[in-house]
């Protein structure tokens, strides 16, 4: 093909690749793995601190609360499960989904508001950031975790916004679940780890 | 030839400081730290943790995005639900 002034040309058809992950969700994938990593460092200090103690738990501090948590992760863990119903119903439905997304957050507002309630008993029984390893730890690596729950909430928060006024990308739901089943996926972990 | 020997002894000196300073000093991080036995293992576990989480979460990446790569380059899979707004 030939256009006056510019001799021959090629004309190259548009590419038809596709993109395989969302750019927001790969982002979202690298985040989670930066903190993947932060916590497995703060396990693993923690675990080589409980290992060297001579007694453990120490013994002039409070026992952390293991039933009442255990109901927590349950409660943590069914939000998890009722996102992923959301977004099986999001690919046929998108409008149906919002109010298992709702369930699904206020199951997790809940697992924040209890793990609040549980460290305001704790502090009152005198288990402080300074009062012991155990104390550090706990308030680091559970505070930690809960700092990624306000702000996973926070995005879902946002997605189910987006969902209610009409407009809502996958790609934008898919962000959010992967940072919600990372806080999710995490807490049992930190629990069977740090609470038994 | 007094340069060479002076550079044999330099040589031969920083190596026997290399092989003994770092027992003597526990420039290891964890010399003085493990002294029991449960210590020891929740060193060589923790070792192995951080050693096998970031193969794994990158290997499961990668595998992931095979999968999604073929099941995308399939003819009947239309991708248009990961790229697209949907309208309510």
């Amino acid at each position: 093909m030939s256009m006056p002034g510019y001799g021959r040309m090629r004309v190259v058809a548009a590419s038809q690749r596709q993109p395989l992950v969302a750019n927001a969700v790969m982002g979202m994938l690298i985040f989670v793995f930066t903190e993947a990593m932060l916590f497995a460092g703060l396990i693993s200090a923690f675990t080589i601190a409980r290992a060297s103690a001579l007694i453990w738990p120490p013994p002039d501090q409070p026992r952390l609360p293991v039933e009442e948590t255990a109901v927590n992760t349950l409660a943590l863990l069914l939000s998890g499960a009722l996102l992923f119903g959301a977004r099986r119903i999001f690919r046929r439905a998108p409008a149906r989904s919002a109010r298992l997304l709702l369930f699904s957050m206020l199951l997790g507002a809940f697992f924040v508001v209890f793990q609040g309630m549980e460290w305001l008993a704790l502090i009152r029984q005198g288990l402080t950031l300074t009062s012991s390893v155990l104390g550090g730890f706990f308030y680091l690596i559970v505070g930690l975790h809960d700092l990624h729950a306000v702000a996973a909430l926070g995005l879902l928060a946002y997605a189910w916004q987006r969902l209610r006024r009409g407009w809502l990308s996958s790609s934008l739901l898919a962000t959010a679940e992967v940072f919600w089943y990372f806080v999710v996926v995490l807490w049992p972990v930190l629990y069977l780890r740090v609470y038994l | 030839m007094t340069y060479r020997f002076a550079a044999n002894a330099l040589a031969g000196f920083a190596a026997a400081l290399i092989v003994t300073s770092p027992a003597l000093a526990e420039a290891c991080a964890v010399c003085g730290a493990a002294r029991s036995e449960a210590s020891r293992d929740a060193f060589i576990a923790t070792t192995v943790f951080m050693t096998l989480l970031p193969l794994l979460a990158i290997g499961g990446v990668v595998l992931w995005l095979r999968r999604r790569a073929r099941r995308l380059a399939e003819p009947s899979v239309a991708p248009a639900e990961d790229r697209a707004s949907v309208r309510i």
